[in-house]
């Protein structure tokens, strides 16, 4: 275990209330605040224990976005950019890190036929307290081990 | 014109511009007010919910600072421009967030925050009916859930400032113009008209302040303003009641070539010309010691004259130049019917050579107005005193709506 978790979400101020209990666990948040930012993060993979995705997030601030970033934005395949991340992140990235989808989407894992990704997790992010996160979060961290 | 009927002239004047200026300003203000009073105000509060969101997760508080992060979402439902999909979702992350926590005052203070921000009405009508009835079920009030959603049962911030601004403004501006008016004649009016003059001016200015009382803050300014208006009143009446007050003043001459000379003046009492005839005011002088230099007094006020005391005939100056100990009087008398002003009361020494043969020295260096010397009055009495104490108040007021954020 690195203690290193993955954080992919826009709304850096939201989250930090919630990674916060977490850091006082002793776990590394690294935060990436765009789809683009979190594709790089994944690439230069630092060993995350733990991913957790925002499906609402945007694709860049950047005019260019490299493939297959540019094609996440396509709502037609994808429902949301997030659902494109966990889908490339699973398939070319590390098939077996745990994701968690952390979002105010109501069940996007049956919404959006995700059952096959076999993803850790859905939390809905308006139906929780960041203690309570931080225990469902060490749970799953814990079954990893 | 009588004095008594200008003043009350004056007064309804006044009170008439403030009504017209309140009743048909509104629009004015709204338009050029709302949006900056919209923007500023969401900005102020997004900016204390973050610090009160950082001192609590800084105490490790998480749970409670959580809830800055449902005040965030509903301070941006506010803002103008934000898409209606980002609306609903922070509606549902609100909704379920609630349902989640379950605490009857966070609901109560959710929808009072809404109540601030939201606009009155939003082009999307489902969006609306949906927040109307959102709002309704938070506040637990049945009654309004049968409401159509034509308009959300709220009002906000800006709408409520908006009125208290345009009322406070209106009135700010008939007291600025009823102050400037009053320059010209507050200081003729007998004091008790202008004590009421004073009075009309303070209920004017303060009572539109009261529509913004109900915080500390605005408790505060309106002391603060009630404290300045008095100074003004006082300061006015003030400037009347130096001209009824025997005033002596004593000057002493030594400087002037006249050794042990002094010379004690005793103002003229005030009261208000009858206009009719001649009905000056007594100047008393009592010269102590002896002149070696002549002195002679005039005034340098283009609506006196001296005259004798039987009224005959004007004197453009009076001449001392007895030589012991003697008391003088001569009498002042206002022209063409003119009325005394007490704050116009400078007469000047002007100190002549030795002989009578030199022309008469007209060297500003040695001319001695004779004034009062009180400072603190004249401090009060001082235009750019007034004017500051307004923008004072003003600035005072307008910060009120951006500091406090429980207004009523």
């Amino acid at each position: 275990m690195n203690n290193r978790i993955l954080w992919i979400d826009d709304d850096y101020y939201a989250i930090q209330g919630l990674f916060r209990p977490i850091e006082k666990e002793g776990y590394k948040i690294d935060v990436a605040l765009s789809a683009l930012d979190g594709y790089r993060k994944a690439q230069k993979w630092q060993g995350y224990d733990l991913i957790v995705v925002d499906l609402i997030i945007p694709i860049s601030q950047e005019e260019t976005a490299p493939e297959p970033v540019k094609s996440w934005d396509n709502q037609e395949d994808y429902g949301y950019v997030g659902i494109g991340l966990i889908k490339w992140l699973l398939s070319e990235i590390k098939p077996d890190c745990p994701i968690i989808i952390l979002s105010v989407v109501p069940d996007p894992i049956t919404a959006y036929g995700l059952e096959e990704l076999g993803l850790a997790g859905y939390i809905r992010k308006s139906g929780l307290l960041p203690t309570n996160l931080k225990s469902e979060l060490m749970g799953i961290l814990k079954k990893q081990r | 014109m009588g004095i008594y009927i200008q003043g009350i002239l004056l007064i309804f004047a006044s009170v008439g511009l403030y009504l017209i200026l309140d009743r048909f300003g509104r629009p004015a203000v709204r338009i050029l007010l709302s949006g900056p009073l919209n923007r500023f105000y969401l900005q102020y509060l997004q900016s204390s919910t973050k610090f009160e969101f950082d001192a609590a997760s800084a105490a490790d508080n998480y749970d409670r600072a959580w809830d800055g992060i449902v005040f965030q979402k509903v301070y941006e439902m506010g803002v103008s421009g934000v898409s209606y999909s980002k609306r609903k979702q922070h509606l549902e992350y609100i909704t379920e967030y609630i349902k989640a926590v379950s605490k009857p005052k966070l609901n109560r203070k959710i929808a009072d925050e809404l109540i601030k921000v939201l606009p009155k009405q939003y082009r999307n009508v489902d969006f609306q009916k949906k927040l109307a009835c959102f709002i309704c079920e938070l506040l637990s009030n049945v009654e309004h859930n049968n409401h159509d959603g034509k308009s959300l049962p709220i009002r906000p911030i800006p709408s409520i400032a908006i009125d208290a601004l345009t009322s406070i403004i209106s009135a700010w501006i008939a007291g600025i113009v009823y102050l400037l008016l009053s320059l010209y004649v507050l200081d003729k009016y007998p004091p008790v008209l202008a004590a009421l003059s004073n009075l009309a001016l303070f209920i004017l200015m303060v009572l539109p302040l009261f529509k913004l009382i109900g915080s500390r803050l605005a408790k505060f300014t309106t002391v603060s303003t009630i404290a300045s208006i008095m100074v003004l009143f006082l300061g006015s009446f003030a400037t009347i009641a130096h001209g009824r007050t025997q005033l002596p003043l004593i000057i002493n001459l030594t400087q002037y070539e006249n050794p042990n000379s002094k010379l004690l003046i005793q103002y003229p009492e005030w009261l208000t010309m009858n206009n009719t005839g001649c009905n000056g005011k007594k100047v008393s002088i009592f010269l102590q010691g002896q002149l070696t230099t002549p002195i002679e007094f005039r005034s340098d006020n283009d609506y006196f004259y001296f005259t004798s005391k039987d009224c005959l005939g004007i004197i453009p100056r009076l001449e001392i130049t007895q030589s012991e100990s003697q008391a003088y009087e001569f009498y002042v008398i206002a022209r063409d019917n003119t009325p005394f002003f007490s704050d116009k009361k400078n007469f000047t020494i002007i100190p002549q050579y030795i002989l009578g043969t030199i022309p008469i020295d007209m060297d500003p260096a040695n001319v001695i107005p004779i004034q009062i010397e009180n400072w603190f009055w004249n401090f009060v009495n001082n235009l750019s005193l007034k004017i500051g104490s307004l923008g004072l108040l003003i600035v005072l007021y307008a910060t009120n709506f951006f500091i406090n954020k429980r207004m009523p």
